[in-house]
C-alpha cells in the first residue's frame, strides 16, 4: 500500500504504524510512551499526528498505516501542541535546569556533586546525558514553562535491593509497568491512584521485595527518565567505554553490555541485539557482576604454605611448587574437580590435564550430577536418537507447554520468558511438580502430586496416552504398556484427582506444537533415570519435544568434552565417595567441593576466585579469574556456543585456567601444553572431539549463530523397560525428606549471596527451606536456627519457610554444608551415584543446634 | 398522552418482585422473543432506531450487527449500569423498580447476538440495588427465564452482578472491561473494538440499561410504533433526570424529542418560586451547557449536536441565575481533574492544571490571562486523548469560558 507523510509518498507493507514507518523513512516524530517491544500504550501524546479525513490528532506510535493515507507530521499546529503537551509533564518534572539558558556552559559551572537523594534539575540527576526526556526537551526546543514547577514531593524509595524510585522525575510513561508485565511476566508495579495523584507503585504500596519482585532490571532499563535507578551505579562516574560479552552466571548465555569507567565494571545491561536474551536479563547479570569482579574477597595473587602459613609468592614458584608435589602422585589416588563455570578451553585442557599430567580417571565435573548428565548416559546406554539442541526461539511458538521444574524464572530466565511469550500468544501451559511453581497462575492445569510421587504421576499419563496411541495406529513393534500403576493406583499415590490426570493425558494427546521442558530442580524418586525414560516415551508416543535444561553455564559443552575423550573418567560422585574414603592423597580444586575434613589428604591445590573454607586446608593456592576477564567459549543450554570477552581489567594477578593448568601439565612433562592464547585450544578441540566440528573463533566470527551438531544414536523405539519403579517406604522416625540443589546464583560454585548483601535479600543459600504446613506441625518458626538428622548424621542451618514448598520436603542448597556430618554426606553422595542422579534422604527437623 | 415504556410500574407496590412483573404481561417478550431468529430480532432493533442511552447513542442494533456470528470463543454481554455521569439518575430507577424489564432486554439481547453469558456492571455505590438485582435474578432463574434451557427453547444464559469500586472511568466501556476482568480500571486502546476483542478478549457486546431495557418494549410494541414514538432513527422515549432550580426535580420519561423548554417548564415544573433560569447542562457533566434562550432545542441526539452539546445521558441540570457559573465551574473542573485515570498527559495534567487556576478565579486570585490558559489547557486535551473522558472533560469548561465568560470576568473584577 502506499501512503503519504509530509506530502512523501512511501509504499509499505504489513501492519505497521505511523511513527514506524516515519522512522524508518529519517522523519522524526518525537515519543515518550512508545516502546518497540511493549504493547502500545499511547498515553503521553508527545506523537500526535494530523491525519485527513480523521477527527482529533491521532497518536502516531499506535496508528496503524492504511492504504492512501495523508499524514502530516510537523504542522506549526503539531508542534504547538506538541509544546503544550510537554510543558505539561515539565510542570511536574524539576525542569530548571532543562530549560536553562546556561545549560550548554553547565559542566563548566556545576559547583555540586550529584550525591543528593532529592532530584531538583538534571544537574542533580543521575541520569542526566542518558534522558529521553532531555532529548525531547532538545529536539522541541522548549525554552519556557507557563507553569510553576509542581514538586509532587513523593518519599524515594530506597527500601529495596539494587534499586532506587524516584516518582518525583516519573512522567507515568508506563514502559515499566509493561515490561514487567508483558515481557517479564511478574506484575510487580502497576499504576496506582488516579487522576493527578496517579503514580507507579506496588500493591498496597508494599517495597518491590515484598511485591516478588525479580529484580531483573528491565523496568529500569526501559525507564526515559532517571526515576529508576541502580543503586549502585547511581553516584559513579559516567562510563568510558562498553565491551559486548557472554554472561557466564548461568546456562542461557545473554549478551551483557558491560560498561566500564576506571576500570572497573560500571554496571552490566542486556544488550538488545542479543541471540539469547534480546534485551533481557536477570538479577545476576543485571546487578551482580560488577560485585562478582571486584568482590572484597577474590584471591588475587599466588600463594604457597610455609611453615604452616599461606604465604604470598610470585607465579613461578606457585607453578614449580604445585607441579613438583603432583609429580608424587600416580593415578587415582589423585583427584580434580573442575570448575562449574569455564570455557571449552579450560574444561578440554582440564581433561588433558588430568589424563595426561596427573593420569588419573578420578576426575569430577559438578556437571555430572545434572539431569542432562544423567540422560546422556541414558541415550547412549540405550542408543536411542536425540539431539540436544533447541532454538529458545521455538519455545515461543509452541502451542503446549508442559513444564516439570521448580521455578525456571530463577534457573532459566530466559526460557522462561519465552514460555511466556508463547503464553501471551495463546499456548496453554501444564505444570507438573510438587512444588507450586511462581508460574501457575499462567497454567491452565498446575498438578500438584505428593512429593515425591512425579514419577507415578508421569507413568499413569503415559499409560493412557499409550493405550490411545494404540487405539489410533495399531502400533508396530511398540510393546504393551509399562507395568505403570494405572489411574486408580496413580490417584491414591500421588493424591491428584483422576480427572486431572486424564486432562493433563489428553494435553498430551493434544494438537499442535507441544514442548516438554524439564530441569534438575526437582528431586525425583526414585531416580532422575526413571522420570527422564518416561518422558522420553512419551515425547515419542505424542510427538512432543522433549528439552532436557541444562543445570549451568557451559555445562551441555563441558559433557560433551569430558564424555567423548575416549578414556574412562569416574565423575564427580566418585571423586566425593573417594575423598570421603580417605582414598585421595592429593585434590586439586578447581570446582565447587563439600568441605569435607580430608585428613587423609597430603597436597591439597585450590585453583580459584574468591577466598573460602577450603583455603585454611590448601597447601597452594592458584588465582583464577572469572569469564567476565578474559575470553572463551561457553555453549549454552541450546546448544548454542557464543565466545566471552574480556569486559573488565584483570583483578589482582589472576590468570585464566587454561593457562594455569597448561603451564602446570608443561612443567610436569606433559606434551602439548604450550599454549599462548585460548583461540588454539579451541582449534584442537574442534579437530579432535566431534561434536565441536568447526567450532573455531575464526567461525565463531563469521557466523551469526553457532550450534553444536550434538549427534546421537539411532534407535527411536518405544522401550520403557528396565526401570526400577519400586517406591519407598516411608520411615517413621525420619518423615520429611531432604533434597540438595545447586545454588542458582553462584560464581565457580561460590554463593553471590555472600558477595551481595542484596542479594542475600532476595534469596539465601544458607537457608534450609520447609513448607507452612509442616513448620506449622512443628511448631518451628522463620529465621530459627534448626539441626537436620538423617540415619546417617546430621547438619544445622537456619529456616526459612516458604509457602512454595511442597509438604513433606526439605530443601537445602548443597553449599550449605559448611558445618555437616561427613558420614551424611557419604550416604547421600553414594546414593546419588548408584542412581545416579541427587537423591533425597529421610530425615527429620529439630530446633536448635 | 405519551408512552411510558419503562416508568409505567414506577412507584407501584413491589414492581420489582416477579409475581407483580408477570401479572402485567411481563416477560411476552421473552416468551416471543425466542421464537423469532436471532438475525430478525437485530433487524427489527434496528428498524426501531433505539440509539444507545449511556451518551455515545450508538445504534444498538448496528453494534450487535458487528459482533462476529462465528468464532470459537464464547461472548459477553456487559451490561453498564455503572451511572456515573453526573446529573444521571435513570438506570438506578429502571433497576430499584424495573429489573424484570432489563433482564428481558438481556435475555433477548443475549439471544440476538449468541451470548450464553452476561455481566452487570453496577456502580459500587448501588449496594443495595445490586442486592435488589441479585433477588431478582434468582426469582427470573426459579420461574426458568435464566439458566439452561429457557422458556424450552434450548437457549443458555447466567447474569452476574459485579461492582465497581467507585470510579467514574469504569463507565466507559473499556476501562470497564478492564474492571470487570479484575484490573485496574484504564481505558483500553481502539481498535480493537470490543465486538471482536472485548472481555477476556473474546466478542462483547457493552449497552447501557436503559438500551437494554426499551429491547423488550420493541419486541412488544413493534419497530415502527417505537420509532414513531420519537424522531427519525432515534426512536422510543427517554428517562430524562431533572436536577436543579426547577420546582419538581425528577426522573420523566417522555419521547426522543420532546423539547428542553418543555421538560423543564411543563413536566418539571418550572423555576422554582422566584428564581429565573440561567444555564441548562442537557446530558450530564459532560455535555456542553446552553444559555437560558437555547432550550427550545428537542431532546434527540441530532437537534443537540446542532447546538453544540449533546443529548448523552439525558441529565438535565438546571442552573439558575443565583448559581454562579465561577461555582459551576469548580464542580465540573474538580471532577474531571479528580476523574481522570491518569494515563494520557493532556488529561491528567491539563485537568489537574484547570482546576487548580480555577479555584484561584474562584478565590479571585487569577487574572484574564489565566482564563485563556485555561481554554488553552481545554484545548489540548480535545481530540488528543485515548478516551472520550478528555473531550468530555474540555467540551463543557470551553462552553462555560465561551458563554459565560463576561460573568467569569466581572467575578474577577469585585
Ligand atoms: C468517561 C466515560 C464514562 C462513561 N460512563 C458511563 C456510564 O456510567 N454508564 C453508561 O451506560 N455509559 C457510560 N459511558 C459510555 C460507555 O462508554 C458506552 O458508550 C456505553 O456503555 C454503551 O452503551 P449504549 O450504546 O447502550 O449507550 C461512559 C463513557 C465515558 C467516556
Ligand atoms: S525488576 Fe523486574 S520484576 Fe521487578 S519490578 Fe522491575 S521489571 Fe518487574
Ligand atoms: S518510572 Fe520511568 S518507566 Fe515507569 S512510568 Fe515512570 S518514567 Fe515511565
Ligand atoms: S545469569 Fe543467566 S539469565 Fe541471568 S543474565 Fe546471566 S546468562 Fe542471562
Ligand atoms: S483521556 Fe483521561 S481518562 Fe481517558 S485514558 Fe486518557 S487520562 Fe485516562
Ligand atoms: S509515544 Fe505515542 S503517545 Fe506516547
Amino acid at each position: 500500500m502506499k501512503i503519504t507523510i509530509n506530502g512523501k509518498s512511501i509504499s509499505v507493507e504489513g501492519k505497521r504504524t505511523i511513527l514506524e514507518v516515519a522512522r524508518e523513512n529519517g522523519i522524526k516524530i518525537p515519543s515518550l510512551c512508545d516502546h518497540g517491544k511493549l504493547e502500545h500504550f499511547a498515553g503521553c501524546r508527545m506523537c500526535i499526528v494530523d491525519i485527513t479525513g480523521r477527527k482529533g490528532y491521532p497518536p502516531s506510535c499506535s496508528t496503524y498505516v492504511e492504504d492512501g493515507m495523508e499524514v502530516k507530521t510537523n504542522t506549526p499546529e503539531l508542534r504547538r501542541m506538541r509544546k503544550q503537551i510537554l510543558e505539561l509533564l515539565l510542570s511536574e518534572h524539576p525542569h530548571s535546569c532543562l530549560i536553562c539558558e546556561e545549560k550548554e556552559n553547565c559542566d563548566e559551572y556545576k559547583s555540586t556533586i550529584r550525591k543528593v537523594s532529592e532530584v531538583t534539575g538534571c544537574v542533580l540527576c543521575p541520569n542526566n546525558g542518558r534522558c529521553e526526556l532531555q532529548k525531547v526537551v532538545e529536539d522541541l526546543k522548549i525554552d519556557r514553562v507557563s507553569f510553576p514547577s509542581l514538586y509532587r514531593g513523593f518519599d524515594i524509595l530506597k527500601n529495596d535491593p539494587f534499586m532506587d524510585r524516584n516518582y518525583n522525575l516519573c512522567i507515568l510513561c508506563g514502559r515499566c509497568v509493561r515490561m514487567c508485565h508483558e515481557i517479564r511476566g511478574a506484575s510487580v508495579i502497576s499504576f496506582t491512584y488516579r487522576g493527578s495523584k496517579a503514580v507507579i507503585g506496588t500493591s498496597m504500596d508494599k517495597t518491590l521485595l515484598e511485591s516478588g519482585c525479580q529484580f531483573c532490571g528491565a523496568c529500569l532499563d526501559v525507564c526515559p527518565t532517571g526515576a529508576l535507578m541502580e543503586r549502585a551505579a547511581k553516584y559513579e562516574n559516567e562510563p568510558e567505554n562498553s565491551e559486548r560479552t557472554v554472561c557466564s552466571l548461568c546456562s542461557m548465555g545473554c549478551t551483557l553490555e558491560v560498561s566500564l569507567s576506571e576500570g572497573r565494571i560500571y554496571s552490566t545491561k542486556p544488550y538488545e541485539e542479543g541471540l539469547v536474551n534480546r534485551g533481557q536479563a536477570c538479577v545476576r547479570g543485571r546487578f551482580l557482576v560488577r560485585d562478582i569482579v571486584h568482590a572484597e574477597n577474590r584471591i588475587s595473587k599466588p600463594m604457597i604454605r610455609k611453615n604452616g602459613t599461606l604465604e604470598e609468592v610470585d607465579w613461578q614458584e606457585a607453578l614449580d611448587f604445585v607441579s613438583g608435589n603432583l609429580k608424587k602422585y600416580k593415578g587415582d589416588s589423585c583427584g580434580l574437580v573442575v570448575p562449574s563455570q569455564a570455557s571449552c578451553e579450560d574444561h578440554y585442557l582440564f581433561s588433558r590435564f588430568g589424563q595426561e599430567a596427573l593420569k588419573t580417571s578420578n576426575i569430577g565435573n559438578p556437571a555430572d550430577l545434572n539431569l542432562q548428565a544423567c540422560f546422556e548416559d541414558y541415550i547412549r546406554e540405550k542408543n536411542l536418537k536425540f539431539d540436544f539442541n533447541f532454538n529458545i526461539k521455538d519455545i515461543s511458538n509452541a502451542d503446549t507447554i508442559f513444564i516439570l521444574a521448580d521455578d525456571l524464572a530463577v534457573t532459566h530466565p530466559m526460557v522462561w520468558l519465552e514460555v511466556l511469550a508463547a503464553h501471551r500468544k495463546g499456548a496453554r501451559l501444564v505444570l507438573i511438580g510438587s512444588s507450586p511453581s511462581a508460574g501457575e497462575r499462567f497454567a491452565v492445569l498446575s498438578l500438584k502430586p505428593k512429593a515425591g510421587t512425579e514419577l507415578p504421576l508421569l507413568q499413569g499419563i503415559l499409560d493412557v496416552v499409550f493405550e490411545k496411541f494404540q487405539k489410533q495406529e495399531t502400533a508396530e513393534g511398540a510393546q504393551k504398556s509399562m507395568e505403570g500403576p494405572g489411574l486408580d493406583q496413580c490417584e491414591k499415590i500421588t493424591t491428584l484427582k483422576k480427572e486431572d490426570c486424564l486432562k493433563a493425558a489428553g494435553f498430551f494427546n493434544g494438537k499442535g506444537r507441544k514442548i516438554f521442558l524439564v530441569d534438575g530442580s526437582i528431586p525425583f524418586l526414585p531416580s532422575n533415570r526413571e522420570i527422564l525414560s518416561v518422558l522420553w516415551n512419551l515425547s515419542l508416543l505424542d510427538g512432543t519435544q522433549m528439552i532436557v535444561l541444562d543445570g549451568f553455564t557451559n555445562s551441555l559443552g563441558s559433557l560433551l568434552i569430558y564424555r567423548n575423550s575416549g578414556t574412562k573418567i569416574r565423575g564427580y560422585a566418585a571423586v566425593l565417595e573417594d575423598a570421603l574414603e580417605g582414598k585421595l592423597k592429593a585434590l586439586y580444586l578447581s570446582g565447587p567441593f563439600p568441605l569435607i575434613p580430608g585428613e587423609d589428604l597430603e597436597f591439597l591445590v585450590v585453583q580459584d576466585c574468591y577466598h573460602s573454607a577450603w583455603l585454611e586446608k590448601a597447601d597452594a593456592v592458584l588465582p583464577a579469574v572469572t569469564l567476565f576477564e578474559r575470553k572463551g567459549v561457553l555453549v549454552n543450554t541450546e546448544g548454542r556456543a557464543q565466545k566471552t570477552n574480556p569486559s573488565a581489567a584483570i583483578s589482582g594477578e589472576g590468570k585464566p585456567d587454561w593457562w594455569i593448568v597448561s603451564q602446570i601439565a608443561g612443567k610436569m612433562g606433559a606434551k602439548g601444553f604450550e599454549y599462548k592464547s585460548p583461540s588454539p585450544i579451541m582449534e584442537e578441540l574442534s579437530r579432535r572431539r566431534a561434536v565441536f566440528k568447526d567450532l573455531t573463533y575464526k567461525n565463531l566470527a563469521k557466523k551469526a549463530a553457532f550450534f553444536l551438531k550434538s549427534k546421537t544414536g539411532e534407535q527411536q523405539r518405544y522401550d520403557p523397560s528396565g526401570m526400577d519403579f519400586s517406591t519407598e517406604e516411608q520411615d517413621r522416625d525420619f518423615p520429611l525428606r531432604l533434597v540438595f540443589q545447586a545454588v542458582p546464583d553462584s560464581c565457580r560454585g561460590f554463593p553471590l549471596d555472600r558477595i551481595s548483601k542484596s542479594l542475600s535479600l532476595i534469596r539465601d543459600s544458607r537457608d534450609i527451606r520447609l513448607s507452612k504446613k509442616d513448620a506449622g506441625k512443628l511448631k518451628l518458626k522463620d529465621g530459627e536456627k534448626v539441626r537436620v538428622e538423617s540415619p546417617a548424621g546430621s547438619f544445622q542451618g537456619s529456616l526459612r519457610i516458604s509457602e512454595k514448598q511442597p509438604a513433606g520436603l526439605v530443601r537445602a542448597y548443597l553449599s550449605l554444608m559448611e558445618d555437616f556430618d561427613s558420614s551424611l554426606l557419604k550416604t547421600f553422595m553414594t546414593y546419588s551415584r548408584e542412581k545416579a542422579s541427587l537423591r533425597t534422604l529421610p530425615i527429620r527437623i529439630k530446633r536448635g543446634k | 398522552m405519551s408512552e411510558k415504556y419503562l416508568s409505567r410500574n414506577f412507584g407501584v407496590t413491589d414492581s420489582h418482585k416477579i409475581e407483580v412483573y408477570l401479572k402485567g404481561n411481563g416477560y411476552s417478550a421473552v416468551r416471543n422473543a425466542l421464537k423469532i431468529k436471532p438475525e430478525n430480532i437485530i433487524e427489527e432493533i434496528k428498524k426501531a432506531g433505539l440509539r444507545g442511552r449511556g451518551g455515545a447513542g450508538f445504534p444498538a442494533g448496528v453494534k450487535w450487527g458487528f459482533v462476529p456470528k462465528k468464532t470459537d470463543k464464547p461472548k459477553y454481554l456487559c451490561v453498564n449500569a455503572d451511572e456515573g455521569e453526573p446529573g444521571t439518575v435513570k438506570d438506578r430507577y429502571i433497576m430499584t423498580h424495573n429489573p424484570h424489564q432489563l433482564f428481558e432486554g438481556i435475555i433477548i439481547a443475549s439471544y440476538a447476538v449468541g451470548i450464553n453469558t452476561a455481566f452487570i456492571y453496577i456502580r459500587g455505590e448501588y449496594e443495595n440495588i445490586a442486592q435488589r438485582l441479585e433477588e431478582a435474578l434468582d426469582e427470573a432463574r426459579a420461574e426458568g427465564f435464566l439458566g439452561k434451557n429457557i422458556q424450552g427453547s434450548g437457549f443458555n444464559l447466567d447474569v452476574y452482578v459485579h461492582r465497581g469500586a467507585g470510579a467514574y472511568i469504569c463507565g466507559e466501556e473499556t476501562a470497564l472491561l478492564e474492571s470487570l476482568e479484575g484490573k485496574r480500571g484504564n481505558p483500553r486502546l481502539k481498535p480493537p473494538f470490543p465486538a471482536s476483542v472485548g472481555l477476556f478478549n473474546c466478542p462483547t457486546v457493552i449497552n447501557n440499561v436503559e438500551t437494554l431495557a426499551n429491547v423488550p418494549v420493541i419486541i412488544n410494541v413493534g419497530a415502527d410504533a417505537f420509532q414513531k414514538t420519537g424522531q427519525k432513527g432515534d426512536g422510543g422515549t427517554r428517562i430524562f433526570g431533572v436536577s436543579g432550580m426547577v420546582k419538581k426535580p425528577g426522573v420523566y420519561e417522555l419521547p426522543v424529542g420532546t423539547t428542553l423548554r418543555d421538560i423543564i417548564f411543563k413536566h418539571a415544573g418550572g423555576m422554582k418560586g422566584s428564581r429565573r433560569l440561567k444555564a441548562v447542562i442537557p446530558g450530564g457533566m459532560s455535555a456542553p451547557v446552553l444559555t437560558a434562550d437555547e432550550i427550545d432545542v428537542p431532546m434527540d441526539f441530532e437537534s443537540l449536536m446542532e447546538k453544540k452539546s449533546m443529548l448523552g445521558s439525558a441529565g438535565i441540570i438546571v442552573i439558575d441565575q443565583e448559581t454562579s457559573m465561577v461555582d459551576v465551574l469548580k464542580v465540573v473542573t474538580k471532577f474531571y481533574a479528580h476523574e481522570s485515570c491518569g494515563q494520557c498527559t493532556p488529561c491528567r495534567i491539563g485537568n489537574a492544571w484547570i482546576y487548580r487556576i480555577v479555584k484561584r478565579v474562584a478565590a479571585r486570585e487569577a487574572g484574564k490571562r489565566d482564563l485563556d490558559t485555561i481554554c488553552r489547557l481545554a484545548n489540548n486535551m480535545l481530540g488528543k486523548t485515548l478516551c472520550p473522558l478528555g473531550d468530555a472533560a474540555a467540551m463543557p469548561i470551553l462552553a462555560i469560558m465561551k458563554k459565560f465568560r463576561t460573568e467569569i470576568e466581572s467575578h474577577l473584577e469585585q
